[in-house]
């Protein structure tokens, strides 16, 4: 059809044209070949306009004259087949030589127009531009509103948990994880002494309860402390189905923190998913479960999700105000222990916990029974 | 502590020469999909729009190469980077916001005291549909470890539905059971280096993957006996490297294009396999043991490309009679360089080859050293569709020499030989004198060699 009508139109061209159409109004005439490399221009061919000056394709709106020239361009080189691909790509290279700014333009006037290869080879360039560069460099290069505050800005760098809440869990993990290496030295002298399996599950019981507390604390705000409680064993139960499956792959760290002793036990008492409040099968499975949890301390650690590298970024007015969170955490928390006496005396238990507290400089110790100010 | 947000610009203008922002979120996304990841996500502290949009890439390459390069050179520093490189992986993880994703590629010095990480970023790639999933957990980033201590890949959790077993405190997935094995349908390509694949979790590769084209396995413990049968089965490519427990591999009615095998010598049985053009193979020292051209006798007459792995070229490869492979276009030999042994026994494979175009010889210095001695000269044979000989590896030996001119005197369609002196061997640690050293005197005593003999149709390379 083309062809018939460029024998009436221009009767001494051997070569078929289209009209194009840009955003401010002037008509280009282009030869067809050039001008069916884009894709959109091929599908309004393919639908009838632009065959003559006053049928013109109308091209979108992000194409103004001199991105249409420089496409143009483009697609000239590109359409003739013969090209190797060591020419193909050597003109590419020179063909993004251009600013910024003409870059841009040029990558949404080639998106609009369906053209892949093009929108590909300036999206490289644009990226080329970028790497390497710190965000101050990139803003000023590509003009960037700088509309983000300082908090939004530091995120990244430090640990990019949404909830603030989980950070200062972090925290205390990474507390925990120190007092438990103590306390695996301790086991070890102790254990020349007093070869006696009270003392571990003493310990760990005690880790036990102020990690859940933790938890119960963070996810239930810590209102009454029959909503801890509830919270709390749900929080438990929860923890002890991921605990199980943990347990199954726990695994020795690489700081080799876990006790053998421990790993041996979780592979012979594999089966429980219980609640607490029964008798004393409870013990049993609390046993494996304080066990689990001083395992799954450690995993965490290897998932690095507690890592303390991730706080080593901070500055030190957030660390500080961390740490006076931390106090005041576990300060409360402190509070809550007259509930959870109760609780495990209730259940016949006979051995008190080892409840913990904060001193003055912020680190972790345990209440002798000297010193604890309730029954 | 809140600072006020500063604008260079009334909030409802863009600044004129801000260009960038004119373009679309996807094209943004385009543009970030073409840096590193770590280039990448510091473009989250750009401006507001730029925060979230580098989380939408398609491809995630979890590269650490430079980190592995300085363990590579200082074991000591695993200890401490495996954390980092580990937190880098699940910040990412938990930030990424688009519904799908390409390409994952974990690339780390890990094992199996990494399991639960390693565990949640396998369930998050398989959750998002990820088409190319690659895990290179070598030791140091370069050798194969005691599959022991490997990590195995976590077959159970991803197809029996035990509920949310493996929910981590901070993991924003909701896994289960359909998503997982939907996510499986859409990988298209499978690259697992040291990391144990049991013979169910193959199994489960090979009938849940729908479209399965790409198969790799290199340093696995756990499989014995591998088998590979199917029409249905979409897979097209598969590679087994050092998998030291296994005894048997049967590759039967399956429309497989292209198969490598390396390790120990293993019983191969090889049936109806109608698409197989492409052979990579190196059983045993020898990389011809359990007499492998037997074993490959069904195929032998379609091979397009054969690659052998011949470790310790041994005396007795030249009572070996090769068989005629008629429609080979491409062979390439992989041979352990040791003392000044002879090369020339290879030529009798060529010319078992008649429609050969291409000639590939790797030269793997194990223990090269030149010696002086008389050049040998192998029986004439005229080569008659061989084009292009590449001699990689390159010593400058009598061996290397007179294999050269064995080409350069008889292979009469001969168009280019490329001599490529340089060390095949890539470690991770820097390339030492001593070793430049070696590259300089092979390349000096290429052209030594080889320029003066050159046929003038022939165009010599060496680079």
């Amino acid at each position: 059809m083309t062809e018939a009508d460029s024998e009436i139109i221009k009767p001494e061209m051997l070569k078929a044209y289209v009209w194009l159409q840009t955003s401010d109004g002037s008509i280009q005439q282009v030869e067809q070949e050039v001008a069916m490399y884009c894709p959109f221009i091929c599908q309004e061919i393919h639908s009838g306009m632009g065959s003559s000056k006053n049928y013109p394709i109308s091209l979108p709106s992000r194409v103004n004259p001199s991105m249409l020239s420089l496409i143009l361009d483009y697609c000239r080189f590109h359409q003739v087949p013969g090209r190797s691909n060591k020419e193909r790509k050597s003109f590419d290279e020179k063909f993004v030589r251009m600013d910024t700014k003409r870059l841009c333009e040029l990558t949404s006037a080639a998106d609009s127009l369906q053209l892949k290869p093009l929108v590909d080879l300036t999206s490289r360039a644009l990226a080329r531009v970028i790497e390497g560069k710190t965000p101050e460099e990139i803003r000023e290069i590509f003009h960037l509103p700088d509309d983000l505050t300082e908090e939004e800005k530091l995120e990244p760098i430090k640990n990019t948990m949404d909830d603030p809440r989980i950070r200062l869990l972090n925290r205390l993990y990474a507390r925990k994880r120190k007092e438990l290496k103590e306390r695996e030295r301790l086991k070890v002298i102790t254990s020349l002494f007093l070869p006696c399996d009270n003392v571990e599950i003493e310990e760990e019981r005690g880790d036990e309860r102020s990690v859940d507390d933790l938890l119960s604390f963070i996810n239930g705000g810590g209102e009454d402390s029959k909503g801890t409680r509830t919270s709390k064993n749900k929080k438990k139960s929860r923890k002890r189905k991921d605990l199980k499956a943990a347990s199954t792959n726990c695994t020795s760290t690489s700081n080799n923190t876990s006790s053998s002793s421990n790993d041996v036990d979780l592979n012979k008492k594999e089966t429980n998913e219980l609640h607490s409040e029964s008798g004393n099968p409870s013990l049993h499975n609390k046993l494996l479960n304080d066990v689990c949890n001083a395992t799954k301390l450690l995993d965490i650690e290897d998932d690095g999700l507690a890592a303390e590298d991730e706080f080593d970024g901070i500055d030190p007015a957030l660390k500080e105000k961390l740490d006076r969170e931390v106090e005041d955490f576990a300060r409360r928390l402190n509070s809550d222990w007259p509930e959870i006496m109760q609780e495990i005396l209730s259940r016949g238990q006979e051995r008190r916990p080892l409840p913990l507290t904060v001193n003055g400089n912020g680190s972790l110790r345990r209440y002798t029974s000297s010193d604890q100010r309730h029954k | 502590m809140r600072k006020r947000a500063r604008l260079t610009e009334p909030k409802e203008l863009f600044n004129a020469d801000d260009c960038i922002s004119a373009l679309p979120d996807d094209l943004l996304v385009t543009i970030l999909s073409c840096l590193t990841l770590k280039e990448a996500a510091v473009t989250s502290i750009l401006s507001r729009r730029w925060r979230h949009l580098w989380t939408n890439v398609a491809g995630l390459d979890f590269d650490a190469n430079d980190t592995l390069d300085n363990i590579a050179a200082d074991p000591k520093l695993r200890s401490s980077e495996r954390p980092k490189y580990i937190n880098w992986v699940n910040r990412v993880v938990r930030q990424h916001r688009g519904p799908t994703l390409d390409a994952v590629r974990i690339c780390f010095d890990l094992d199996k005291s990494s399991r639960s990480a390693i565990d949640n970023w396998v369930k998050f790639a398989i959750a998002k549909r990820v088409q190319r999933l690659e895990l290179d957990l070598l030791e140091n980033g370069e050798t194969l470890r005691q599959p022991t201590r490997n990590y195995t890949f976590p077959y159970k959790p991803l197809s029996q539905s035990k509920g949310s077993s493996l929910k981590n405190v901070y993991s924003n997935l909701a896994l289960t059971q359909p998503s997982m094995s939907t996510g499986l349908k859409c990988l298209k390509a499978l690259s697992l280096k040291c990391v144990n694949v049991s013979e169910e979790a193959l199994d489960c590769f090979l009938s849940t993957c729908l479209v399965l084209q790409y198969l790799s396995i290199h340093g696995s413990g756990g499989l014995k006996n591998v088998k590979v049968t199917g029409f249905e089965l979409p897979l097209k490519y598969l590679e087994i490297v050092f998998c030291l427990g296994i005894d048997t591999i049967e590759i039967s009615n399956v429309n497989l294009v292209s198969f490598s095998y390396l390790g120990p010598g293993i019983d191969l049985i090889i049936s109806n396999v109608p698409m197989l053009d492409e052979i990579s193979i190196g059983e045993g020292y020898s990389g011809l043991e359990n007499n492998v051209f037997r074993q490959l006798s069904c195929c032998l007459y379609q091979l397009e490309v054969l690659t052998l792995d011949i470790y310790r070229p041994e005396e007795n490869i030249k009572i070996f009679a090769f068989p005629v492979l008629p429609n080979l276009k491409q062979l390439i030999l992989k041979v352990g360089a040791w003392d000044d042994d002879s090369l020339l026994e290879f030529t009798s494979l060529i010319k078992a080859c008649p429609n050969l175009n291409r000639f590939v010889l790797q030269l793997i210095w194990m223990s090269p050293s030149k010696r002086r001695r008389k050049m040998r000269r192998a029986p004439e044979c005229a080569h008659e569709h061989l084009t292009l000989v590449e001699i990689v590896g390159y010593y400058g030996r009598t061996s290397d020499a007179e294999l050269a001119m064995y080409f350069l005197e008889n292979a009469v369609a001969l168009q280019k030989i490329v001599i490529d002196p340089h060390n095949q061997i890539l470690e991770r640690s820097p390339l030492g004198i001593a070793q430049i050293k070696n590259e300089e005197s092979a390349r000096r005593r290429a052209r030594k060699q080889l320029e003066p003999k050159k046929p003038p149709a022939v165009q010599l390379v060496i680079l």
